[in-house]
């Protein structure tokens, strides 16, 4: 469904002579339809920039991204307003998610708003049903991003993106900066929707036991490549890569 | 708080009642400003004359009233002008980043590396001296500094996490500028807007006291000032009555502009200060 073919990323810095830096390198994979690919590294190792290439919002610097047949960075431009809408992404930070200026409903109604098409007759009955999916009642529609916590605003965002009827869905870090018991409710959510909706899922964490948990295959990232791909079983059981050894190692000293 | 407030209450009263008293000078101003009458010059306060007469003669009360008028116009036109000017390069400049960026930020620093009072006098100097100069050289002078805020301004809320999300259900630049970005930044630009307005007033003031501004005969509280010179030791309301208008009206517009920093947002907006 989605294939990553040879894309880098650079940065460009130093004040006389410039120097050109990797974030991501020359990374390869593709992703099946239906399943959850798994991408794990430390921070800095390039998973977010990856991530945002793959999806179509950063244009690299080399390689190209394949969508369902279409290439994303030379599509039409009614091509890309079609891809646009069947690749979503939820991003890390619940907080600054949705504009504060807007109340949530104002913020949910936006796919309306940008793709007239999605509108089925009535928009409260679109806006409950997806609301119910996610579990919320509709009435929290009416607060600021303020007035909800972290766990509902990720479920709006979610609900939200679901309006868009997508087929792939990027998922960055979405709990990370949730705590355990309200994390725990929003993946097995997403896995609930998943199965429902038939999606594909690119879900990106640091924490080895949230990807195992959610991922058919996993890809682990360390500078900007990705050095070992392989069935989330096999590379918690038997990685190969010396790094991911150390991260499998590490995980299993501290979490048990 | 409660302090701040109270002050910033009484500058709009202030200011409200100067803006009504100039529109409506024509029909309270007891003379007409620009009545020369030789045999009552150089008077004192009397029931006549509530704050005298100037060198020819002319009620000083009644040039007082109407002495607002050029200045505030002016200054009100000149900064919504610089406004729009330095707030849709600032906007450009800072959506688009790269090339166009590059290019605009290059226009502004040549801008803001002139000094101001020098490239005002340049451009009133070619010029002439006439409003329509005074109105360019303003503009000219002021919209660099406003394009930076906003330019940073615009920065700042572009990588704020829901303008991304945005884009990701597939909004078109324009979309996210008109719906997001600007409605985000529209408070820091109000402050903006009038802090400027006391400096574009005194700007004009002392363009005017120099005889490069508004010209005399127009009743002007800055010619006012300038005509008063002479008489200094001898009639000191000459000078003092104008001289209280301005800095009544540049003072008020400073304290509206600070309430308004503390009332729209206490924390992100100190910074407009430091450069406005």
């Amino acid at each position: 469904m989605l294939q990553v073919h040879n894309v880098s990323k650079y940065i460009e810095y130093g004040l006389v002579r410039k120097r050109k830096k990797a974030i991501v390198n020359n990374t390869s994979f593709s992703i099946q339809a239906g399943e959850t690919f798994g991408l794990i590294g430390e921070s800095g190792s390039g998973k977010t920039t990856l991530s945002r290439m793959a999806i179509g919002l950063l244009r690299p610097d080399e390689g190209a991204v394949e969508f369902a047949g279409y290439d994303l960075y030379s599509a039409s431009r009614g091509d890309s307003k079609l891809l646009r809408q069947k690749m979503q992404m939820i991003f890390q930070h619940p907080d600054t998610a949705c504009n504060p200026r807007k109340t949530l409903l104002q913020s949910i109604m936006e796919p309306f708003v940008l793709h007239p098409t999605l509108r089925k007759g009535d928009d409260h009955e679109q806006i409950e049903e997806v609301m119910n999916m996610v579990g919320l009642q509709p009435e929290l529609l009416r607060r600021y991003p303020y007035q909800v916590s972290g766990g509902q605003i990720q479920r709006i965002v979610l609900a939200r993106a679901l309006l868009m009827n997508p087929e792939f869905i990027v998922l960055d870090e979405p709990t990370s900066m949730l705590d355990v018991s309200v994390q725990a409710q929003i993946l097995r959510l997403l896995k609930h929707i998943q199965k429902q909706r038939k999606m594909t899922y690119l879900f990106i964490s640091h924490d080895l036991d949230v990807v195992n948990w959610m991922s058919d295959r996993v890809a682990v990232m360390k500078d900007g490549e990705i050095v070992e791909t392989g069935t989330s079983n096999k590379i918690m059981k038997h990685p190969t890569h010396p790094y991911t050894q150390k991260l499998v190692q590490a995980f299993l000293y501290t979490d048990r | 708080m409660i302090g701040k407030g109270k002050a910033g209450a009484f500058a709009a009263g202030c200011l409200g009642l100067i803006v009504f008293v100039s529109l409506c000078a024509p029909w309270i101003s007891p003379y007409d400003p620009n009545q020369i009458d030789m045999s009552n010059r150089l008077m004192s306060l009397s029931a006549a004359h509530w704050m005298g007469t100037d060198q020819l003669g002319r009620d000083v009360y009644s040039r007082i009233l109407y002495g607002g008028r050029v200045s505030l116009l002016l200054s009100g036109v000149a900064t919504v002008s610089t406004l729009l000017v330095g707030f849709c390069i600032g906007v450009l400049g800072g959506y688009f980043r790269g090339k166009v960026d590059t290019c605009l930020q290059t226009i502004v620093h040549i801008f803001q590396g002139v000094p101001g009072l020098t490239m005002m006098l340049a451009i009133v100097g070619v010029l002439g001296p006439s409003l329509k100069s005074l109105f360019l050289a303003i503009v000219l002078t002021s919209w660099a500094d406003f394009s930076r805020v906003v330019r940073g301004e615009v920065m700042k809320i572009q990588v704020e996490p829901y303008i991304e999300g945005t884009r990701v259900l597939g909004a078109s630049a324009f979309y996210i500028m008109i719906v997001h970005i600007i409605p985000s930044i529209a408070g820091t630009v109000l402050v903006l807007l009038t802090i400027r307005m006391s400096r574009t007033l005194l700007m004009i003031a002392s363009l005017s006291f120099l005889g490069l501004g508004v010209q005399p005969p127009t009743p002007d509280w800055s010619v006012m000032l300038n005509d008063a010179r002479p008489f200094l030791r001898t009639q000191p309301h000459l000078m003092l009555a104008p001289g209280i208008c301005i800095t009544a009206v540049s003072l008020s517009f400073q304290i509206i502009g600070d309430t308004l920093r503390d009332r729209l947002d206490p924390k992100r907006m100190q910074r407009v200060e430091d450069i406005a």
